[in-house]
């Protein structure tokens, strides 16, 4: 045994590969705080000896499945002139498994892909990078909305900011496609792919939010037969993962009948994957759940329409918002008990089900229903969000990829004394890779996880409820409650850029803050008590409440700052002078905490254009202040729910 | 003594007025012609629809390392809209001390703001900056506060800065309130 192979494996000290991450998240694992994992329905922590073996049972299992999946579809319909719902189902399990598929299945599934497809998902078979959750100086932060030309899709942009800069360039693969939900294709993609080449140029994908993510809607038609009918039936596999795999199946093609024959290679590869023992070396039992995105078929979900609805082959249609059906309870609940989220998100995603208000619960729902954007909880891969970050996960070989959001359980915090005034808490991100992009040392903090065994006691600190170490730093520890406002917020952020709406920072902030409260409150009404929220976030809410003018002036205020700029971003200056900003906010921040090099702080101050008062700075600005007098789809919703909100509280008020 | 005292505090009465008059101000119309005022040069207006009634926001420049940034707040409670607050009560909500955010506000003194009788005070509060961005520390906000009565309804005007800089914002928002002018509503 190799040397520490029995210490309990940490995430903080040896970071997994995103893929792996991502494969233990889906299957009811949980990051703890201290960098530990759990097994799902086990308080022990998995061990050094055991990470690789499970990470390879998780695989195995994806691999069984995915092949069961396509067992029953070609059981159903035979390989060749598939219909093509059907069809996309092949090219959905085929993308999204590609990289654990044997290599004799990928060959047969070869001839339901382009070859430019074939290639990029090749490319993807190498490991995935971690993300750069922290947001990088050089890169946009998390609400600028002005650098149309970056190479990143920034979360809070619509396809209009999106697209210029993909496109120019050759269509890549793409992660989103290979996690997304069956059928659900780009909006406006497949309709458009359907009748073009199976390789689309630009322009016939300019209009969309990712260009990638169209490319591998295409529908190219099969250049050769596929593997034979096959013959294994499903119920040669038994066990919980037959009760998985069927579960999928049902809700993939809800009239299957068993039938048939398998394909050789996947029956081979079925029988020698149903052989795969269900049981690791520490003792636990996995959980077996649907590594594939469940639909909502019973309620019609836009995500099931087929990809061949004909479009004209040349000119893109313009952007048509998807329009998210209503999910009943009981239905989501299914829903989720097949989806790819942990037990946390799962619970998370509950209680939105449960206590978001109709207009916010109908968004969030059938944005995860269709897209199943990937929830985690883990602080380090929010990066820099206080709260949340929306991250997009990259792969090799490939620019996009599926839309992650990213919960913190908690910030870092440190505590520094002042002569003349209270202890002043500093919010800290917790990963490494930060301080390295900002060229100076992470803190050795016990709460950042440098001593695993330190002590630390449970305190109600100015900050919120908090776990403090001995060395005096803490992890500040959001409830469940909070963390389901965060996770409805970012949702709600999320979606306009996923239906491809038209971008307004702005107003999506206002919006996704109103939904954020308003289930908050309505949390209240149903269970009688007061939400769990941190000092700064019940401060907020409470100001929302009584001095809804105070509040919105808070947002915009922090959203126009340098650090932010969603709003009026040139007031900032240009990209270059917005990262000098967000290095000279950051660096003075650590300083003052005393955790950079003494007198390694810069203070010279980037431009700012409401202190040089330029006539062309003006110029330029004025164009960006009218349209935020204009209020977009997004702002008109918030409008819209916000007043009846009031006009609902003021009722309440007199009865 | 006496004299010399008396001559730097007209020296740096001079320093100041001159400050204010190099900064310059600009003139501002309010969307709808619902006011009209003067603002700083260089700081960047715009105003829109709310669920109170209207608001106008006025940036100015950055504070607090680029975390926050200072600005003018104009808003219009209009008594046709849902979820109004009579004038009595807005006033005691904006003065209500809050324990979480430090939450102080001054006495009230009457002002003399678009021919009519306005109510100003100062509130201080502590907030957490940049609030959804790490790192983030708390920052203790200095806000100018002007209550205006028009009609059945009433305007809220606001000056808000870090405390570091409130003292340069003094002259903006004394200019601001000697130019407001209501136009209509």
């Amino acid at each position: 045994m190799a040397p520490g192979a029995d210490q309990v494996f940490n995430n903080t000290q040896t970071p997994l590969r995103d893929k792996d991450f991502t494969l233990l998240s889906q299957n009811g694992y949980q990051l703890q705080g201290d960098g530990t994992i759990r097994p799902p329905g086990s308080t022990q922590p998995l061990r050094v000896s055991d990470v690789p073996l499970v990470l390879d049972e998780l695989t195995s299992r994806q691999r069984l499945q995915a092949m069961m999946e396509l067992n029953v579809i070609f059981n159903k319909y035979g390989t060749k002139n598939l219909p093509d719902d059907a069809l996309e189902d092949v090219r959905r399990i085929g993308r999204q498994n590609w990289p654990v598929l044997p290599e004799q299945v990928r060959s047969d599934l070869k001839s339901y892909f382009s070859v430019k497809e074939v290639e990029e998902m090749n490319a993807g078979v190498g490991p995935m990078r971690v993300p750069q959750t922290w947001l990088p100086l050089e890169a946009p932060g998390p609400y600028e909305v002005a650098d149309s030309t970056s190479s990143d899709v920034n979360p809070y942009l619509g396809a209009a900011q999106a697209v210029p800069a993909a496109a120019g360039s050759a269509p890549a693969p793409s992660a989103a496609a290979q996690v997304q939900p069956a059928a659900a294709p780009a909006p406006q993609a497949a309709p458009v792919a359907a009748q073009a080449a199976p390789i689309p140029a630009a322009a016939t994908v300019a209009a969309q939010i990712e260009p990638a993510v169209a490319a591998t809607q295409v529908a190219p038609v099969p250049t050769a037969p596929p593997a034979p009918a096959p013959s294994a039936p499903v119920a040669q596999i038994s066990g919980a993962a037959t009760a998985a795999v069927s579960a999928v199946a049902a809700a993939v093609a809800p009239t299957v009948t068993p039938a048939a024959q398998p394909a050789p290679a996947v029956k081979a590869a079925a029988a020698a994957q149903a052989a795969v023992p269900a049981q690791a070396p520490s003792g636990y039992t996995f959980k077996t759940s649907a590594a594939e995105p469940a639909r909502l078929q019973a309620v019609g979900a836009v995500g099931t329409q087929p990809a061949a609805a004909p479009a004209a082959p040349t000119a893109p249609a313009a952007p048509q918002p998807v329009e998210y059906p209503e999910t009943p309870p009981e239905t989501f609940k299914q829903f989720l008990a097949q989806a790819p989220y942990g037990r946390q998100a799962q619970d998370l995603l509950a209680m939105i089900s449960d206590h978001a208000a109709p207009e916010a619960r109908k968004t969030a729902l059938g944005e995860i229903a269709r897209y199943t954007p990937l929830v985690f909880v883990d602080s380090r891969r929010a990066g820099r969000g206080t709260r949340a970050a929306i991250v997009k996960l990259r792969e090799e070989g490939g620019p996009t990829g599926q839309y992650l959001v990213a919960l913190s359980p908690g910030p870092l915090m440190v505590a520094r004394k002042s002569l003349f005034s209270r202890n002043k808490q500093f919010l800290l991100p917790d990963d490494p890779e930060y301080y390295k992009s900002l060229g100076v040392p992470a803190p050795a903090l016990q709460a950042a996880g440098a001593s695993p065994d330190a002590n630390r006691e449970e305190e109600v600190t100015e900050r919120g409820p908090a776990r403090v170490f001995e060395d005096g730093s803490a992890r500040l520890e959001y409830g469940l409650e909070q963390m389901a406002g965060d996770l409805l917020r970012e949702i709600t952020f999320l979606d306009p850029v996923l239906r491809g709406l038209p971008a307004d920072a702005y107003g999506n902030a206002l919006l996704a803050r109103t939904r954020q409260f308003l289930f908050y409150r309505r949390l209240q009404k149903d269970t009688g008590k007061s939400p769990a929220l941190s000092a700064d976030a019940l401060a907020s809410y409470r100001e929302w409440q009584d001095r809804p003018q105070d509040d919105l002036d808070f947002v915009v205020q922090a959203l126009a700052a340098p650090v932010s700029a969603a709003v009026l971003p040139d007031l900032s200056g240009g990209k270059e002078s917005r990262a000098a900003w967000r290095k000279l906010h950051d660096r003075s921040l650590l300083d003052e905490a005393g955790l950079t090099p003494a007198g390694e702080a810069d203070s010279q101050q980037p431009a700012d254009a409401a202190v040089t008062a330029s006539p062309e700075a003006e110029a330029a600005l004025l164009p960006q202040a009218k349209s935020l007098g204009e209020l977009s789809a997004a702002g008109k919703q918030w409008l819209e729910e916000e007043t009846r909100f009031r006009a609902e509280a003021q009722a309440d008020e007199k009865k | 003594m006496r004299r010399s005292k008396a001559l730097s505090a007209l020296l740096l009465l001079a320093a100041g007025t001159s400050a204010a008059a190099d900064r310059g101000y600009v003139a501002y119309t309010a969307p709808g012609n619902v006011f009209t005022c003067e603002i700083p040069k260089g700081w960047q207006a715009f105003g829109s629809e709310t669920p109170f009634g209207s608001s106008v926001h006025v940036l100015g420049p950055a504070e607090e390392k680029g975390a926050w940034r200072a600005a003018i707040h104009v808003h219009f409670f209009q008594k046709s809209k849902p979820g109004f607050v009579p004038f009595d009560a807005m006033l005691k909500r904006e003065r209500t001390p809050d324990v979480t955010t430090h939450r102080q506000a001054t006495v009230v003194t009457r002002w003399r703001v678009s021919r009519g009788s306005g109510r100003r005070f100062d509130v201080t509060e502590t907030r957490l900056l940049p609030p959804d961005i790490l790192p983030a520390k708390p920052v203790v906000l200095h806000h100018y506060y002007a209550m205006v009565p028009a009609g059945d309804g009433y305007f809220v005007i606001k000056l808000s800065s870090t405390q570091e800089d409130y003292q340069r914002h003094r002259d903006d928002f004394d200019h601001l309130l000697s130019t407001f002018l209501i136009t209509g509503y």
